[in-house]
């Protein structure tokens, strides 16, 4: 019997960089910025699940950058994970101020950051060669998502 | 008389070594050993460390014998290449500027999850035990000739703690001996591409702009470009007892399979991901992909929400009795590894012996939920081999661990 189960990835759309297709910031709109994958100079593919599409852009560094958004095309979350860390205020949008002045949680150290902010949580660590990182606006989440199938 | 000090002196190690751990193992020696010591770290700092491994290291004007023995560097497994804090170097050791693709002095961002260093990249001989490498770059930390940071370094990091000096960084200097040979590699070296928050060609104060660095001018992990003994490390440490000691010795051995002290045995072999450096391991039934041996992590940092946190310092964990736990690391080949540990109740054991540098059995939360950070805790009586990538020992070509 065929059956789908959330959050499954369903649907592999594009394995190469598409015109017309854009990526964004968080919590910015698919439409409102033509192109992180411009800036950021990445290849994208798009998977869907049931109840958001997921961006993934490789880096021209190795890294690979996610970007989650919800049904109303809102960026939520965006994850990396790679030798160098992508260039962050362009991934976080207008949360990358919160995210730079946010006081770090218990369990942070040099190479832990732990950030939780009523709009902005962050998990990012790592060290040289290996950076990985999970950043997210809990309003903009999906109902009944959990953050921690987002990778 | 000296003799007879030096008698007393063994006495008094083996009676306190019984006293702990039910048997003291003298640390190996040999002309390829550099000894560890895991203490509070330099005199200076406000704070004495808990479980950092320090050795020494020489560094020389190139291709002089004028030459600088820097204490308490601080034997990372989870980065690459030697930087030292500038300030614990005379002024007059003027160690020779490297130099970008274009021509300008290089300096580097040496970013953090959270916090960053900043510094020149400099010229020098290093020397470890009986090994030497000329014409190294190192990063000279809180260089005082540039203290403008660029803007995406300090973004990239977050803009609150920099670590550019002894007391920030606790420790003179960082030995980093990861798998890899350079801190960045070929794509910090292309100059048709401008890597952010990394290396910066800074032709006067004031002008620093992300520039590519050639691969010979970037920061490489010395034993790497050793002549000999050069496809690994073997870090060995002494077992410590059950609540901590004073201090804790151990052996830096350059090489693997190369001499008769260095020998893999029967240490299983752990592959990671050659471009990360990461393993698996799984911890209660999770497979946690971005698993790593870390020297410079002071405790094992993993994710368990069943187990009390600490009050003081938060971030650890309290248990009210000791555990005893398990996780699984697959090995080459297919095999997989259970590793035993425990966790102590840290604030009870820093209460009761606060001048302990050296404790066992501490763990702490880890925010990434799919990593097991190894830190410190797992060295102790173990010998932990660092085999280098696209170098071979007995028959495996790095990166791999094996323990």
């Amino acid at each position: 019997m065929f059956k789908i189960s959330a959050p499954a990835l369903a649907v592999t759309c594009a394995l190469a960089l598409l015109p017309g297709i854009a990526s964004a910031a968080l919590g910015e709109t698919e439409t409102s910025v033509r192109s992180d994958t411009a800036r950021l100079k990445a290849s994208l593919r798009i998977t869907s699940a049931a109840t958001y599409t997921m961006h993934e852009l490789t880096l021209p560094t190795g890294t690979i950058v996610h970007e989650y958004l919800n049904a109303g095309g809102m960026v939520f979350a965006v994850s990396w994970r790679g030798p160098l860390k992508p260039d962050l205020p362009t991934l976080l949008g207008g949360y990358f101020d919160t995210y730079a002045a946010a006081p770090r949680s218990a369990g942070s150290s040099r190479s832990r950051l732990a950030i939780d902010q009523s709009d902005l949580v962050v998990r990012a660590g790592g060290h040289q060669h290996a950076f990985v990182g999970l950043a997210y606006v809990p309003q903009l989440m999906p109902p009944g998502l959990n953050a921690t199938e987002l990778q | 008389m000296r003799f007879a000090f030096a008698l007393l002196l063994l006495a008094g190690l083996t009676a306190c070594g019984h006293g702990l751990s039910g048997g003291y193992v003298a640390p190996p020696t040999g002309a390829n050993i550099a000894p560890i010591i895991v203490d509070g770290g330099p005199p200076s700092i406000a704070i004495g460390n808990i479980n950092l491994p320090f050795v020494s290291v020489t560094v020389c004007l190139p291709g002089t014998a004028t030459c600088q023995l820097v204490d308490h560097v601080l034997l990372d497994t989870a980065s690459t290449g030697l930087r030292i804090i500038a300030s614990v170097l005379p002024a007059t050791f003027n160690l020779p500027p490297a130099a970008d693709t274009s021509g300008a002095p290089l300096w580097e961002c040496l970013s953090f999850a959270d916090g960053y260093s900043w510094g020149s990249v400099r010229t020098a001989d290093v020397k470890i035990a009986n090994g030497m490498a000329s014409n190294q770059s190192i990063h000279l930390i809180g260089d005082p000739a540039i203290t403008t940071v660029p803007t995406d370094c300090i973004n990239n990091s977050r803009t609150k703690l920099p670590e550019n000096t002894v007391n920030s960084f606790g420790a003179n200097g960082v030995l980093g001996l990861n798998v890899f040979q350079y801190d960045c590699g070929a794509i910090c070296a292309d100059p048709a591409k401008v890597i952010a928050a990394a290396y910066y060609g800074c032709p006067s104060a004031g002008s620093c702009a992300n520039s590519a660095a050639s691969l010979s001018a970037q920061v490489q992990n010395p034993v790497y470009n050793f002549a000999a003994d050069n496809n690994g490390v073997a870090i060995v440490m002494s077992a410590i007892g059950a609540t901590g000691q004073a201090t804790a010795a151990g052996s830096l051995i350059l090489g693997i399979n190369t001499q008769s002290d260095n020998m893999l045995g029967s240490a299983a072999v752990l592959s990671v991901d050659p471009l990360l450096g990461y393993f698996t391991t799984t911890y209660n039934g999770l497979a946690l992909p971005d698993s790593f041996i870390d020297s410079g992590s002071n405790a094992l940092f993993f994710n368990d929400s069943t187990l009390t946190a600490c009050t003081t310092p938060a971030g650890f964990y309290c248990p009210a009795q000791q555990l005893t736990l398990q996780a699984s690391n697959q090995h080459a080949g297919g095999a997989i590894s259970t590793v035993s540990f425990r966790v102590d109740n840290l604030e009870t054991l820093s209460t009761n012996n606060s001048s302990f540098n050296a404790l066992p059995n501490i763990a702490g939360n880890n925010p990434l939920t799919l990593s097991f950070d190894w830190g410190m805790p797992f060295f102790y009586a173990r010998t932990v081999f660092v085999g280098f990538e696209n170098r071979s020992a007995a028959q495996n070509t790095g990166p791999f661990f094996a323990y």
